[in-house]
């Protein structure tokens, strides 16, 4: 044996070493594709995943949304299967009761068989008006004066329907009744009526105007979910220290009105952050600093995106708008790249030196906490503008540094009304 | 030693210059290492790079040593266990693939006559020997001889008993005792006559 097996390990140990093998193919350029690959790869699953979480979070929204929405149709439902069963009795529109011999039309000389829904209130011009909301029916069987309870009736297939409302003013001897119902016909009654419809039309839009002796027709559509497009200068400062040039904010949002007064709203929103921070509170962990190099301060310019979620309730309403706070969380923060200008001293040496980040540090969840005020004017039906301050202290630090920067500014936004 | 502190913390900040200077620096090691696992030169570069890719986008879990003296061994040791995992999954890859052909001249550093000449024509005829064992039991010397592995650890990065590991090894340091012996006898022959 000409080996024994410590000399066999050591003899192959020391060629594994330094057997001569050409190393002086590198290829640096293949690393660095390969590391950019990563890179994108690896933002594309954290894009992924913030993408996941936006998705849950809308999913959450759109589930309570759908369920309010559906709970309120419910309660339409059931309020119209309700009214449903309060039909009126008997006669029809060729012979709607006469109010020609009574003085003052009034509750007591209007008969129905079926009990139905009935409000009073004042008119503009300070009488008293009778409305009555009659629900779909399929017969409205009588309107009789109390007086002459032959002669009250409106006729077969005529109907009533839910946004039916009918108001009596009590002036006078001249009495008008329209009555309007989803055909949009028009019902009136009068004097020369004699118990039957003196007219009936199509209703025009004029018919929703507010007016006297005129049965109101409410089409004030419920809009519960709206857009918002809004953007604004952004200020930030770390611990209130002074403050660096403004940056920006755009975003867009989508609201649910939960009820008149509160409503949620989820965002997408990009900003460009600029702020100043004395070296005391930087984190130098992921810095590329040599050692023994001391950061007066640093100038910091930040890109991310960051997605929103915040409760706003509307507490003082005019007519033209209404003041509103809101309050929330930025659910997620994604920082994309940072530009850190350093004031550095090396051996008592001043110097500048310049770095840029980019995607060093994971996305962050529940990092910041946002105020805001603000006044929202109605354009139309759909479209209001908006003007608000907000402020946004940090629950996380921020970027490579992870400074604790606070952000206020202004946003101005646009939103209409989508459902 | 405080340099290579620099380096590493510039890889960690993704630094291209650093990272470069490190690729370049610790290539040649890296190089070594892997082509003793993988058969073909230019596949060895291939995991190298891809090995590297894996040590730049990890390197913030490395703990370097207080001691500033031992941070190269424990980095070459924590490197080596990314290069050798990485080369092993390829061999996974490869398992069907034969590995044919004589290895060319030129991946061979040219050989002067100095000193140490005769040496390392000795290092590369083993290394070449090494290659011409049969992949599982190349990988099991490898791991065991050359980079210190114990058969527990080699039977769980390879997935074989520890039975397996020692058997594989018994007969790959077989088959490389009888070349050394050959040569032995071929070289006293050539004096002799």
């Amino acid at each position: 044996m000409l080996y024994t097996n410590d000399d066999l390990n050591n003899l192959f140990k020391k060629a594994g070493k330094n057997y001569p093998l050409k190393t002086d193919n590198s290829n640096w350029d293949d690393v660095a594709a390969k590391l950019n690959k990563s890179a994108s790869e690896s933002f594309a699953s954290k894009s992924l995943k913030v993408l996941k979480y936006t998705m849950v979070i809308l999913l959450a929204g759109g589930s309570l949304i759908f369920y309010r929405f559906r709970s309120a149709s419910d309660f339409d439902q059931n309020e119209r299967k309700k009214n449903n069963n309060k039909t009126v009795a008997n006669d029809t529109r060729k012979n709607l009761p006469s109010y020609s011999n009574t003085t003052k039309p009034s509750l007591g000389n209007v008969q129905f068989t079926n009990p139905i829904q009935s409000d009073v209130e004042k008119g503009k011009s300070g009488q008293a008006v009778y409305t009555f909301n009659l629900t779909p029916v399929n017969k409205l069987n009588s309107i009789a004066p109390a007086k002459e309870p032959q002669s009250a009736s409106l006729s077969n297939e005529q109907s009533l329907n839910s946004n039916e409302s009918l108001k009596l003013p009590s002036s006078e001897k001249q009495e008008t009744q329209v009555l309007n119902d989803s055909r949009n016909e028009k019902v009136e009654s009068g004097d020369q009526a004699n118990g039957s419809l003196s007219k009936i039309t199509k209703a025009d839009s004029k018919l929703n105007e507010p007016a006297d002796g005129t049965i109101r027709l409410n089409q004030n559509r419920d809009y519960r979910i709206y857009g918002t497009l809004f953007g604004g200068p952004e200020f930030s400062t770390v611990k209130f220290q002074q403050l660096d040039k403004p940056g920006y904010k755009i975003g867009v949002s989508l609201g649910y009105r939960m009820n008149k007064n509160v409503s949620l709203e989820v965002g997408l929103q990009r900003e460009h952050l600029n702020f100043y921070s004395s070296g005391d509170y930087l984190d130098t962990t992921l810095l590329r600093i040599k050692p023994n190099t001391q950061i007066e301060d640093v100038t910091v310019s930040s890109k991310l995106t960051s997605v929103p979620v915040s409760l706003r309730y509307n507490f003082s309403s005019t007519s033209k708008g209404h003041f509103y706070a809101s309050a929330g969380v930025n659910a997620v923060i994604i920082t994309h790249s940072e530009q850190y200008q350093y004031s550095i001293s090396k051996d008592g040496v001043p110097a500048n030196i310049s770095r840029s980040y980019s995607a060093l540090t994971s996305s962050k969840y529940f990092s910041g906490v946002n105020f805001s005020a603000g006044f929202e004017r109605d354009l139309s039906k759909c479209w209001s503008v908006k003007i608000e301050s907000y402020y946004q202290t940090p629950v996380n630090n921020l970027g490579v540094g992870k400074l604790p920067v606070t952000s206020f500014g202004i946003n101005v936004g646009i939103s209409k009304n989508l459902k | 030693m405080e340099s290579l502190h620099i380096l590493i913390k510039g890889c960690i900040a993704r630094d291209h210059k650093c990272q470069r200077a490190f690729y370049e620096n610790y290539y040649g090691f890296a190089l070594k290492t892997v082509f003793r696992y993988i058969y073909k030169y230019d596949k060895a570069t291939d995991v190298v790079n891809d090995s590297f890719v894996k040590i730049f986008n990890s390197l913030e879990k490395f703990q370097p040593s207080k001691e500033k003296s031992d941070t190269e061994k424990i980095l070459m040791g924590w490197m080596k266990r990314i290069l050798i995992n990485t080369a092993i999954d390829e061999l996974r890859k490869q398992q069907t693939l034969p590995e044919i052909g004589e290895l060319p001249e030129y991946i061979w550093e040219e050989i002067d006559r100095s000193q140490n000449a005769d040496q390392k024509v000795l290092y590369k005829e083993l290394i070449c020997e090494i290659k011409r064992l049969p992949p599982s039991y190349r990988t099991v010397f490898n791991l065991f001889v050359i980079d210190g592995f114990s058969h527990n650890e080699i039977a769980g990065i390879l997935g074989i008993s520890d039975g397996t590991s020692k058997s594989a090894l018994a007969k790959a340091k077989a088959q490389l005792k009888k070349f050394l012996e050959n040569r032995f006898l071929e070289r006293s022959y050539a004096l002799h006559k």
